[in-house]
């Protein structure tokens, strides 16, 4: 409340006024204690003229009683007389002060004539001629010696007073001259106190003016603005600086998550990046496992061997085992003709029929115009014979099959290897056909069934179905991969 | 902003309350200025001194030495004149006084009836270096002139050879004096007996300063069969010595004066006086107001105060003036 705007330009307002009407006051009062000091001094001079003139208009009554017994007279020295006591003080004391000791004597004196003048009534009307006429005669001397003696001690007060009348003067001049700065610095500081005062409501208005004008600009930055003003304008400052601190919180607040999201965004293009790239090179490795350049080149050194040898069989095994291996080592291509494909099976087929004569039948039924119009992707069906001559035979002790077939249903191509072997396990086909995430490990064998299945996900990634796989214990194992032909394979980073 | 705005606010308001202590100051110092500043303190006793108005060292001692005694005594004390025209005396009865010091230079006859008025209205009275005669007790305060007389007689004894003729002036200006100068010659005979030629010669000066050195000459030279003249006054000392020195007499005639002016005391110690007469009057008034005191506290008191007389001669001048100087 006290330091509210209202209270405050109140109580400064009032304080200037008060300081003027102060000064002004004091001027006054020391105007009227002024005239009274000097009303004083010449007071008892005042004093003593009017005494001294009871003193002379008592004679007449005195003398006109004393021959005529006039009652008119008597009551007029009786008031007179009165008059005249009336003006002795009760209280006459001793002091060591000579003018005071006057006085005291010239009261003393007037108190005695006082009892003569009642004296000589007393013995006028006792017709005590001889002693009223002697009182009078003192009397008489009495007045004469007490106007006397007035005169002596008024003219002694004026003297006195003449004698610092300079002085008077001096100090008077002196006063009015320090009255009149008193009301001018006055005047000042009442002036200088409120022109402070507004300042101190205005400036914190001008500050938020500029600290506007500087947001209104942009910057937050500007330092808070501390006033210890009025309350109410205390609390627009308060909620000023609240508000341009609140902003650049924000702003500061809204920077930084755009500097998260731009570094989330970075971050997540580099881990897309990072992701191809491993793609990449997980197919180039699984590739590169198939790259004994070295066997490839040796085993062509044989077949050229064998038939210098004219041993034609050897020649002709020889010549499949280097076809089997171009196809699955100096193919670099992802995608390849279903022809190419079928002649490195052709090849492995005729290796699994030199090794194993009697107990393997391997049957190959492909159309010949789906060998050049249809391209499928390299390496997906010799791993799974491979698949089936490593496991789908195992304890069986009769002759196995493994027939592949391509055939075409619409827009589809359909790719069979089917064995007659033991069967796979419902659990086992469930793993095998589970996608892989690519940051997700997974126990891969090499160019095997789970090799070629996770390959046709990732190839085609639409389409859940692109490997299906039929088996059951003792009844052999199907495995079908159904190709869109008009289904671009993913193979583009 | 704030800081160059209090400055010239906390100046003038400092300048304001400066000039406001300032004025008030001014005021109390008028009216100290124009109060009674000679307003005394209270006393017990209003006592009055009646000296004649003659402005002699005599008389301004024993008003000195009143006053010191009123101060010590805390008395007030008022000063009237007394003598030929003024009423003060005759009117001192109406005028509430507790006691009065009377140095009675006027009639005897009128100085009873006064004395009487005073004494009716219950005022004690002292008289100073006078004696009315002794059928009222008055206290008395001052010297014995018979004293002065006597001493005045042995200081010529060491002074002049035989025979002696001696020449007395008394004065107006030392009416106490003249009043018993009787005594004042039968002192001196009793000092000197035989070795006077003739008994001595009074002479009178006026109330005129100067009166007395009319007189000297006249002695001087109409009466050259005169040895010693004495002087009973300050000033016809001083007026008389200067004829002396110009009628080149000094050692010739001898001189002998009366009261401790600086003057005095330095023509003495030049030998140009035989010596001189120092009747204390610093003393008569301090007993005075002592013995008035007592009267008033008292109700009774030592009815005779001698103060004393002194003779001051070449040799004495210098330890005098060290009494004087330490008192």
């Amino acid at each position: 409340m006290k330091r509210s705007l209202r209270m405050q330009l109140f109580l400064n307002i009032i304080l200037g006024l008060v300081t003027i009407v102060f000064s002004m006051s004091y001027v006054f009062f020391s105007a009227m204690e002024l005239q009274e000091i000097v009303d004083t001094q010449f007071r008892k001079e005042q004093f003593y003229q009017k005494l001294q003139l009871e003193i002379s208009r008592i004679r007449t009554p005195i003398l006109s009683y004393l021959s005529s017994r006039s009652s008119k007279a008597l009551a007029e020295l009786l008031i007179r007389e009165q008059t005249l006591r009336q003006m002795i003080p009760k209280e006459i004391p001793v002091t060591t002060d000579a003018y005071q000791l006057a006085e005291r004597e010239i009261f003393f004196m007037l108190r005695n004539y006082l009892d003569l003048v009642e004296e000589s009534i007393a013995f006028k009307r006792g017709r005590s001629i001889g002693e009223y006429t002697r009182k009078y005669e003192e009397m008489k001397n009495l007045n004469a010696y007490l106007t006397t003696r007035i005169d002596t001690i008024s003219l002694s007060g004026i003297r006195k007073q003449l004698a610092v009348y300079e002085s008077v003067i001096d100090v008077s001049r002196e006063l009015q001259l320090r009255n009149l700065l008193m009301i001018v610095f006055s005047f000042l500081f009442s002036l200088t106190w409120m022109l402070f005062s507004i300042n101190k409501v205005t400036d914190p208005m001008h500050r938020l003016a500029q600290m506007a004008g500087e947001l209104s600009a942009g910057n937050f930055e500007i330092e808070d603005i501390h006033i210890s003003a009025v309350s109410e304008v205390e609390a627009v400052v308060e909620a000023f600086n609240d508000m341009k601190n609140d902003i650049r919180h924000n702003i500061a607040e809204i920077q930084r998550q755009k500097s998260i999201e731009q570094g989330y965004m970075n971050e997540k293009l580099r881990n897309l990046k990072m992701e191809q790239l491993l793609k990449r090179m997980e197919l180039y490795t699984m590739q590169a496992q198939m790259n004994p350049h070295f066997l490839f080149n040796t085993i062509n050194t044989g077949v050229q061997l064998a038939i210098v040898e004219d041993a034609e069989k050897t020649a002709e095994f020889m010549e499949h085992l280097a076809t089997f291996f171009r196809h699955n080592i100096r193919e670099r291509k992802l995608i390849v003709p279903l022809r190419h494909e079928i002649e490195g099976l052709r090849s492995y087929f005729y290796i699994l029929k030199i090794r194993f004569p009697k107990t393997l039948d391997c049957r190959l039924d492909v159309p010949e115009p789906l060998l050049d119009s249809c391209s499928v992707p390299a390496l997906i069906l010799q791993p799974l014979v491979e698949n089936s001559v490593i496991h789908a035979f195992k304890g069986v002790h009769r002759k196995g099959s493994i027939s592949v077939k391509v055939w075409k249903e619409g827009k589809m191509i359909m790719l069979s290897v089917r064995d007659d072997g033991i069967g796979i396990a419902k659990e086992m086909m469930d793993s095998l056909l589970k996608r892989y995430s690519w940051d997700q490990e997974h126990t891969s064998k090499v160019m095997g069934l789970e090799n070629v299945i996770q390959r046709l996900y990732f190839f085609y990634p639409d389409n859940p179905d692109i490997v299906t796989i039929q088996s059951g214990p003792d009844r052999g194992t199907e495995v079908v991969i159904s190709i869109d032909m008009e289904e671009e394979p993913c193979i583009k980073f | 902003m704030n800081r160059f705005a209090r400055l010239p606010m906390a100046l003038f308001g400092f300048l304001f309350l400066t000039f406001f202590v300032l004025s008030l100051h001014t005021i109390v110092d008028l009216a100290r200025i124009t109060s009674d500043e000679s307003a005394g303190e209270s006393a017990q006793y209003h006592f009055a001194l009646f000296l004649p108005e003659e402005s002699y060292s005599f008389f301004h001692q024993v008003a000195q030495g009143a006053r010191t005694a009123a101060t010590e005594y805390n008395c007030a004390l008022s000063f009237h004149p007394v003598g030929y025209g003024s009423p003060d005396l005759a009117m001192a009865h109406f005028s509430g006084i507790d006691g009065a010091v009377i140095y009675p230079s006027i009639e005897e006859q009128q100085v009873r009836t006064i004395l009487e008025q005073l004494s009716a209205n219950n005022i004690s009275v002292v008289l100073v270096e006078h004696t009315i005669s002794d059928d009222a007790p008055w206290p008395f305060v001052g010297t014995n002139n018979f004293d002065i007389g006597r001493k005045i007689g042995e200081l010529i004894a060491l002074q002049s050879s035989d025979p002696l003729q001696i020449a007395v002036v008394y004065s107006e200006k030392s009416p106490g004096i003249y009043a018993e100068k009787d005594l004042v010659g039968l002192g001196i005979t009793s000092a000197l007996g035989k070795r006077l030629e003739s008994p001595p010669i009074a002479k009178m000066t006026n109330l005129n300063p100067l009166d007395a050195e009319a007189l000297t000459y006249r002695m001087l030279r109409s009466e050259p069969g005169i040895t010693t003249i004495v002087f009973t006054d300050a000033r016809d000392t001083l007026a008389a010595t200067q004829v002396l020195i110009d009628m080149n007499l000094v050692g010739t005639v001898q001189l002998i004066g009366f009261g401790a002016e600086e003057t005095i005391l330095d023509y003495v110690e030049k030998g140009i006086l035989a010596g001189t007469v120092v009747t204390n009057p610093r003393s008569i008034g301090y007993h005075a107001i002592e013995v008035l005191f007592e009267l008033k506290r008292n109700g009774h008191s030592a009815g005779y105060v001698d103060t004393g007389v002194t003779i001051v001669t070449q040799s004495e001048v210098s330890a005098f003036r060290k009494v004087e100087e330490g008192k």
